[in-house]
């Protein structure tokens, strides 16, 4: 089955990267959000199996929100794994990424072979 | 110069040429042996300019060599048709399969201007925070040298001790934080913790609850939500500004109301598009009916026995004008409006989500873990199947 992986990132170089790393998986189609509402807004819509989304970003909604809200979600909360991918990975935001239930964290600037590998473990495939 | 290498089928290449960023690879010896298609875009042609560079040449073989340990930035003036291009290169600090990564941004003085405005030119009367250190430094440093001076003509006897000292060395901390300002400009002041405001409101008004029960002020809230988006900045500097607004609003609500009257301050929570806007308004004379009937929206702050409050030192008051500013650093507002003498009606406005980034560094250093990485991933010739 063709899995879904929605990126929500504001800067367009870390979207572009990964989708560029992502192309290495098999039947994995790939959407791009710019900010934290139009993420909110297409994951209803596309109803992801990954999401890969940023934690700062401007706008109406930061990535620790859209989590909360993914989670909350009477389906997306069962079937959408959410990584939450950060430029700082201290105590306070792994604390607050618990408490939005996100099922990873990534800290930028991080390796491809990482995130393939929590990608493949967040579709329950083996590498 | 060498010609540089086309990035044809080679997904590094194809990568880099991806990278809005301008980006050139060096060989040891200084040669540009690849340009990304940003770097080819540039009126100043970098390629062309700084690989005839010497101090970049001579920079390039120390990265190389894993001389260049703390310099991996360096000015360069390079000729265009717009005249003389100032050029601002960041290397990266190690090589990468031999070669020398660099990204390359030109300075223009038009483009600085517009993302920057000159106060004059951008009608813009803000003052700058250099000012406001030098505001403080002026209000502070007169009535200290004026102890100062009273210490030293103070008999011996009445002389505190290290008072003198103290003085001193608060007078040359002054000195310092005007000295980093100078230095690293306004940034230096203005950090990307995440601020729940309405956590931060509350944590401010426990901060003044001393004046608030001493003044027999209910304060009440109202369109608290959990949803309510968070913004970023400094939660040291945004506290600054709101105990200023509701200090002020607290002793406002008293005056001019019999003191045997209970009177009441509104604080107000709603999201506006990107914006999150916090209100202050005065409630006047409180009846027992109205305090019934906003009960469940009482601030209640905690016993002046907690030792949170018990021991905590008096805040110093900053006033509007820096309030003002420090909301303006969050790209935010304070407004002011009085209706009438007991109507008075603050509304702080602050920008939700975090500030636009310009993460040009972290965005070259991501782009060389990508490529260190995806090299390694396309000559193992990994490939994934679904389980």
């Amino acid at each position: 089955m063709t899995a879904r992986i929605l990126i929500v990132d504001d800067q367009p170089d870390i979207r572009k990267l990964i989708r560029l790393t992502l192309q290495h998986l098999d039947d994995a189609e790939v959407f791009e959000a710019e900010n934290g509402l139009d993420g909110w807004l297409m994951a209803q819509d596309i109803k992801p199996n990954v999401m890969l989304l940023d934690v700062m970003m401007p706008g109406e909604l930061d990535g620790y929100q859209v989590c909360d809200k993914v989670k909350k979600h009477p389906e997306l909360g069962r079937t959408t794994k959410v990584i939450l991918l950060t430029a700082r990975a201290q105590k306070e935001d792994l604390e607050q990424g618990r408490k939005v239930a996100c099922d990873a964290y990534l800290t930028k600037a991080f390796s491809p072979l990482k995130l393939l590998d929590l990608v493949d473990n967040m579709l329950g495939r083996s590498t | 110069m060498q010609k540089a290498a086309p990035s044809g089928s080679n997904p590094l290449l194809v990568l880099l040429d991806l990278i809005d960023s301008a980006l050139l690879l060096f060989s040891e010896d200084g040669h540009v042996v690849f340009a990304n298609q940003a770097a080819k875009l540039m009126e100043s042609r970098p390629s062309l300019v700084l690989g005839s560079d010497p101090r970049v040449r001579t920079l390039v073989g120390a990265i190389a060599q894993g001389k260049s340990a703390t310099q991996t930035s360096l000015r360069v003036e390079a000729m265009s048709d717009r005249g003389i291009t100032p050029l601002d290169c960041r290397f990266a600090p190690k090589p990468i399969a031999g070669l020398v990564a660099l990204a390359v941004k030109e300075v223009v003085a038009d483009a600085a201007f517009e993302e920057r405005p000159a106060p004059e030119a951008a009608g813009d009367q803000r003052p700058s925070l250099q000012q406001i250190m030098e505001l403080l430094r002026g209000e502070l440093l007169p009535p200290i040298q004026d102890v100062v001076h009273k210490a030293r003509a103070a008999p011996p006897a009445e002389s505190v001790p290290g008072l003198q000292d103290g003085l001193a060395a608060l007078t040359e901390r002054l000195d310092r934080m005007v000295d980093l300002v100078d230095v690293f400009g306004e940034d230096v002041l203005i950090t990307d913790e995440r601020i729940l405001v309405v956590d931060l409101v509350r944590s401010t008004c426990q901060e003044l609850a001393p004046s608030v029960r001493g003044q027999r002020v209910s304060i009440v809230f109202k369109g608290e939500k959990d949803d309510l988006p968070p913004v970023y900045g400094s939660q040291r500097m945004v506290r600054r500004a709101l105990y200023e607004c509701l200090h002020n609003a607290v002793v406002h609500a008293r005056q001019s109301i019999d003191p045997s009257l209970p009177v009441g301050v509104e604080i107000g929570f709603r999201a506006s598009g990107q914006h999150l806007l916090v209100s202050i308004s005065n409630m006047g004379a409180l009846s027992a009916a109205t305090l019934n009937q906003h009960a469940s929206a009482l601030f209640r702050p905690a016993l002046a026995d907690d030792p949170r409050t018990a021991s905590a030192p008096p805040v110093m008051r900053i006033g509007l004008p820096l309030a003002q500013r420090i909301l303006q650093l969050h790209g935010g507002r304070l407004r002011i409006e009085q209706d009438s003498a007991q109507e008075l009606h603050v509304m702080l406005e602050l920008p939700t989500g975090a500030p636009r980034r310009n993460t040009h560094h972290l965005d070259m250093l991501q782009a060389q873990i990508y490529a260190e990485d995806l090299s390694k991933l396309l000559a193992s010739g990994r490939t994934r199947r679904p389980a």
